[in-house]
């Protein structure tokens, strides 16, 4: 179809341009075409629908609003991340502030997050969707046992234009260096995670 | 596990992820060569990551409708007015839209006046006056140059022939000059 | 923004003019239109044209001629003082200089050559859509009628 061809054959930096110089078609490819991953992120990360869809409008809206400030060195869904993570940081530190005020226990930061999953899909499935649905809890059980600064990296390292660890070091605003230590601890964790899956599996 | 092992094994994910420098490379690849509980822990890393890999990408998503959310994103941005909008903006300033009709108004009235002039001038050739004068046959008339009502006609201001026999008429219908050349003379001395 | 505002407005000046102008001023840079009808007419005959029968009825009873036949139409496009021939036979050609305007009329010269000499010459006023008829030479068994018209 037309419009999809549009959205492949013209480049981030080409759309950014034509959003700029008022063509909105260009500005709505752009939503289109990177929406997808900026959801991924905060539901894989939030584990909630609507936490997840708030936390994406306000990283497009921060992004569109901004978008002149986009220097184009880096790719643009490296800056989108990086306004994405800025939103989850404000996001957290507002929970984090709430919860303070309210007097709730901040032992634990997954608290920020909330731990419900509200996703649907609880009647009987067929095999497939019954494995990803053993892949979602797995996951969030791993992630949730990350500390945020680890959960960030592994979360962004995973998005699906695999990013460099110089790319994630920049969204996050580390070294390279501290970046590769923390995935690194992050994948230890979620490895010793996984054999224990694997060893009551085989029970 | 040794001192070496926990250096090599720090470097593992940037090995998989073929960001190390050459040098340090070959560093890994050797030592992995040789240590097999660091061939284990290489294994295990390319396993989890295969698991989030997989996991993060089937993460089931709720259905978004993108349309919807791109009409909440185009209400909190100030996109600016697009080129088609800025271009109607200038119609609403009178020094635009004032010249611009008189201009519109201006080439209308002209194709309507050439539309006019062409069935004037398309009456004006056909309008012979299909009943035949008869006029008096005589061969030297004069050329009558007054005009029959409104159709005017031709006007001969000079002629000169050879033979120096012309006769001026008008044709009995539109009364538009006729000159007849009369046959030369051989006589000489003679003149008309 | 305000080239654009003064472009419009210089375009509206010139429609304005244009419109307003009589068209023989707009004729003035025009070129002449001249329609030459070779007609050869003859008493031998009562075939006529039918191309030629308003001519024909225009004529009425002036000369009595009862065949006519097309032999050519030209039509001669000319600027100020540019001249056109049309060959009517062997030796003879018809030749029209356009002179200019005069008001709202056209002023031609007409001539005609034979074997290069002039035999015939007139400056015509004509009018746009008018014509005038030139006839009486010989031609064959008859005589030639040579309609001149203009259009402007």
């Amino acid at each position: 179809m037309n419009k999809k061809k549009n959205i492949v054959t013209h480049s981030d930096d080409e759309l950014v341009t034509k959003c700029l110089g008022g063509r909105k078609i260009s500005c709505n490819d752009l939503f289109k075409r990177h929406y997808e991953k900026i959801l991924r992120h905060f539901m894989v990360k939030t584990r909630q629908k609507d936490l997840a869809y708030n936390l994406t409008q306000e990283t497009f809206t921060k992004a569109f609003g901004g978008l002149k400030t986009w220097n184009r060195e880096s790719k643009f869904s490296t800056w989108l991340f990086t306004i994405a993570i800025n939103v989850s940081r404000d996001f957290a530190r507002q929970q984090y502030r709430h919860r303070a005020n309210q007097h709730i226990s901040l032992d634990d930061e997954d608290c920020a997050w909330g731990n419900d999953a509200s996703l649907t899909n609880t009647q009987n499935t067929p095999e497939h969707v019954f494995q990803e649905k053993e892949l979602k809890n797995m996951l969030d059980d791993m992630i949730s046992l990350l500390p945020e600064d680890e959960r960030e990296v592994i979360l962004l390292r995973f998005r699906g234009d695999e990013p460099t660890f110089k790319e994630i070091s920049k969204i996050i605003g580390r070294s390279v260096g501290k970046t590769h230590e923390l995935f690194g601890e992050a994948l230890t964790r979620i490895g010793k995670r996984l054999k224990k899956y694997h060893a009551r599996d085989k029970r | 596990m040794t001192e070496r092992c926990k250096n090599i094994e720090l470097r593992l994910t940037a090995y998989l992820d073929k960001e190390l420098s050459e040098a340090d490379r070959q560093d890994v690849a050797t030592h992995l060569r040789d240590c097999e509980e660091c061939r284990q822990a290489l294994c295990q890393l390319e396993e989890t990551l295969a698991f989030l890999k997989q996991a993060y990408d089937s993460y089931p998503l709720p259905e978004v409708d993108l349309d919807q959310a791109w009409k909440e994103i185009e209400a909190k941005v100030n996109f600016g007015p697009s080129r088609w909008e800025n271009f109607l903006e200038l119609f609403k300033r009178p020094m635009i839209w004032g010249p611009s009709i008189a201009m519109a108004a201006v080439v209308l009235m002209f194709f309507v006046r050439l539309n006019v002039q062409d069935r004037q001038e398309t009456t004006g050739s056909v309008a012979h006056a299909p009943v035949e004068k008869v006029l008096p046959p005589e061969p030297e008339q004069p050329v009558n140059e007054s005009t029959d009502g409104p159709v005017r006609v031709c006007q001969v201001e000079s002629v000169y022939s050879r033979s120096g026999n012309v006769m001026l008429l008008q044709t009995a219908g539109s009364g538009q000059p006729l000159i007849w050349i009369l046959p030369e003379k051989k006589k000489e001395g003679e003149k008309s | 923004m305000k080239i654009a505002i003064y472009t419009c407005q210089a375009l509206v000046m010139v429609c304005l003019s244009f419109l307003l102008t009589p068209t023989y001023i707009l004729a003035a840079g025009m070129d002449l239109q001249v329609t030459v009808e070779v007609v050869k007419a003859d008493r031998a005959s009562s075939n006529i044209d039918p191309q030629l029968e308003e001519m024909v009825r225009d004529l009425g009873p002036t000369l009595n001629y009862t065949g006519f036949s097309l032999l050519k139409k030209t039509l001669l496009n000319l600027k100020t003082n540019a001249t056109g021939d049309v060959i009517l036979a062997e030796d003879r050609t018809l030749t029209c200089r356009f002179l200019g305007y005069d008001d709202d009329q056209a002023r031609l010269e007409v001539r005609i050559l034979d074997t290069g000499k002039e035999t015939f010459r007139t400056t015509l006023l004509m009018i746009s859509g008018g014509n005038v008829l030139i006839g009486g030479p010989q031609f064959e068994d008859g005589v030639l009628l040579l309609r001149v018209g203009a259009e402007f």
